[in-house]
């Protein structure tokens, strides 16, 4: 848990230092325009802030809505970043940039 | 300090537990705000037998089902006329998969030759505030589509714009306009033949009229007469039938109305059509006017024609034994007029068809019975011009027909067309008349309907009228001493010729007049001026010209 702590107070210079992979997943619901935005948006903000070190994972729970249960999805979209740890929850469209910032604790929060 | 671990232990079991209930609360508000931004279009339920997603069927999802269902094309392009999106209905117009629309030039599917006009509308519906025209597409299989596009510049999110195309199908409207040019056409050409079919009937039927005449002629040839007349006048009548059914394709019938006692028209058109049927009892003819008041605002020529068509139709169509049943009686405001037979009737499948012009109900029935199939087509129409309507019912084929016939009577009366009130043109011009001098006119016409009618009208422009039927009455009016200011004369007589007449009249007693004639051209209107008349009018006479020449004797009168 102390561990968790350390890394959720890490700044983003201090992260983008190591070459740690980001493992994120992406919850959608079949191609819903505000999936369809999401994978999107989430595309280009890793291409902008996490260059070569990212991994996405679409999830459609239209096909299989029993993986919600691990990672206790609720709204769709929903992008949970598994790695770094601890687990992150970003829910919406990413289309506010600043907030998936903070949300992924690139930035910190004011 | 023994409880010292245990509280150690126990602020940090609180911290971790403050900290992950503050993730959760985050993760709960984030929810709540993303939910409320509208971020989120489906949620997932926890429901008995497992998880369960539901989207959320947003606002804009009826407008993309909208878009999607319409059969027009919906196209969005960049300024340049990249196409960015364009729903189902775009594709099908141009046989292409959806994918294969979707990220081209938009140009790909414009003809090559309007690709100049294309970029004009591209440039005025980015910059113009919309622009629209009609342009050529090509689809796959290789067929040109005409198709009409309209463009909008539309403000998608706050500064971001997308032009937007819609696109319509012409192809049917296309359509649509060259089969109403073929229809002109058509009409055009019918209305052409039937006047040049019926031109060289006009002479036959006058030398016929003039053998029948003739006493010279040894009697043995007065069947034949008898026969060529009887035929003439049904080729005759089936141009006339074909020339009216132009009129009405056209909106060019006219009708001359009056107030008109339809229980003589139709006693008249019984008369003449039923009259061998009553003499020779083939068939049975029962009538029942019993309406109190036939007395209608209504062309009598025209629905005598109705009348006749109707009654020639029953007859026709009953065989031998069977009875032709004609009634009236009042509806309300109505007159109905009814022409009921035993005879073959009519299918229940083709009674809606029965007036369409050349319908003739069942195969074959044209090479049974002849005729145009035009008859119940001007029938109805001239009862619809008339504000009425006429019907059919039949059981059945073989079960006999009911034709039904209502027209306004009485207060409908005044209602319709133009019947003479205050400040009509009819009443205004009979109070312009009366500042003329009135007339003494002498009207010289065999034909009753017609004679009438000219009369009354002559009557109501405030002329006196002296009404005859045969040369020898005129002849006699004339000698009679009392001043005639004015002939009015047809020039098919039952005992002579209207021309010969005028020369009479102008020579003796040195009278004007002009001449009406069921013949207009060149050769006719040059013996009626050779002849002494003024004037020759054809029949139907324009009434219009008619009270002109009217006005313009009384005028120089004056």
């Amino acid at each position: 848990m102390s561990a968790e702590k350390e890394t959720a107070s890490l700044s983003p210079d201090a992260r983008a230092d190591g070459l740690e992979m980001w493992d994120l997943r992406l919850y959608v619901a079949g191609q819903t325009p505000r999936s369809v935005a999401a994978l999107a948006n989430l595309k280009k903000f890793c291409d902008e802030n996490l260059p070569g070190q990212y991994r996405i994972e679409v999830i459609d729970l239209v096909q299989n809505p029993k993986l919600a249960q691990s990672d206790q999805i609720l709204a769709i979209p929903t992008l949970v970043r598994r790695l770094p740890e601890p687990i992150r929850k970003i829910i919406g469209d990413l289309s506010n940039s600043e907030r998936v910032l903070v949300g992924l604790d690139l930035r910190p929060r004011s | 300090m023994d409880t010292l671990p245990t509280l150690t232990k126990t602020t940090v079991e609180l911290a971790t537990e403050i900290q992950s209930l503050q993730a959760k609360l985050r993760e709960a508000e984030e929810t709540l705000r993303a939910i409320r931004e509208g971020e989120v279009d489906a949620l997932v339920v926890s429901e008995h037998r497992g998880e369960k997603v539901y989207t959320l069927k947003s606002a804009d999802r009826s407008y993309r089902l909208m878009i999607e269902g319409m059969r027009q094309g919906a196209v969005s392009l960049t300024a340049d006329g990249h196409v960015l999106y364009c729903n189902h209905g775009f594709a099908e117009l141009l046989k292409l998969p959806l994918d294969q629309v979707i990220d081209s030039q938009i140009g790909r599917f414009v003809a090559p030759e309007l690709h100049p006009l294309l970029a004009a509308l591209l440039r005025e519906g980015w910059t113009g505030g919309g622009s629209q025209g009609e342009a050529v597409l090509l689809a796959a299989d290789g067929s040109r589509v005409p198709a009409f596009l309209a463009f909008n510049a539309l403000a998608v999110e706050e500064s971001v714009y997308s032009l937007l195309l819609v696109v319509t199908d012409l192809t049917e409207q296309k359509r649509i306009e060259e089969l109403s040019l073929l229809n002109v056409a058509k009409d055009q050409f019918l209305a052409n033949l039937s006047h040049e079919l019926r031109t060289p009937l006009a002479p036959v039927m006058a030398v016929i009229a003039r053998l029948e005449s003739d006493d010279r002629l040894p009697p043995e040839v007065n069947d034949d007469l008898a026969m060529i007349h009887r035929n003439v006048e049904l080729e005759a009548r089936l141009i006339d039938d074909l020339l009216d059914a132009t009129r009405i394709a056209r909106g060019t019938l006219e009708l001359q109305c009056r107030v008109t006692d339809l229980g003589q028209v139709l006693a008249q058109a019984i008369d003449t059509c039923c009259a061998q049927e009553v003499a020779s009892g083939r068939r049975r003819v029962v009538q029942e006017l019993t309406a109190p008041d036939h007395r209608a605002w209504a062309d009598p020529s025209r629905l005598s024609q109705v009348f006749r068509n109707l009654l020639t139709n029953a007859v026709k169509f009953t065989p031998e034994g069977g009875t032709i049943r004609i009634r009236t009686w009042s509806e309300e405001r109505l007159l109905v007029v009814e022409v009921a037979d035993t005879g073959m009737g009519i299918r229940a499948d083709l009674l809606p068809k029965i007036f369409s012009p050349f319908d003739q109900g069942e195969e074959g029935t044209a090479r049974r019975f002849g005729g145009l199939g035009l008859g119940l087509t001007i029938s109805r129409a001239i009862v619809e011009r008339h504000g009425g309507i006429l019907s059919v019912a039949s059981p059945g084929s073989g079960l006999g027909a009911t034709f039904t016939l209502r027209i306004p009577i009485g207060a409908e009366v005044t209602a319709l067309g133009e019947p003479p009130e205050p400040g009509s043109p009819l009443t205004a011009e009979a109070t312009g008349a009366a500042a003329l001098p009135a007339l003494h006119v002498l009207l010289v016409e065999d034909h009753a309907d017609t004679a009438q009618a000219m009369s009354d009208l002559l009557t109501a422009l405030g002329h006196r009228v002296t009404m005859v039927g045969t040369v020898a009455s005129a002849l006699d009016a004339a000698r009679s001493g009392e001043t005639i200011d004015f002939v009015v004369s047809d020039l098919g007589l039952p005992d002579g010729d209207g021309h010969d007449l005028m020369r009479e009249l102008a020579s003796r007693h040195g009278l004007r007049g002009i001449a009406m004639s069921g013949y207009g051209m060149e050769e006719d209107i040059r013996q009626s001026h050779e002849a002494g008349f003024e004037k020759h009018l054809t029949k139907p006479v324009d009434l219009e010209v008619f009270k002109a020449v009217i006005r313009q004797v009384a005028a120089e009168k004056k």
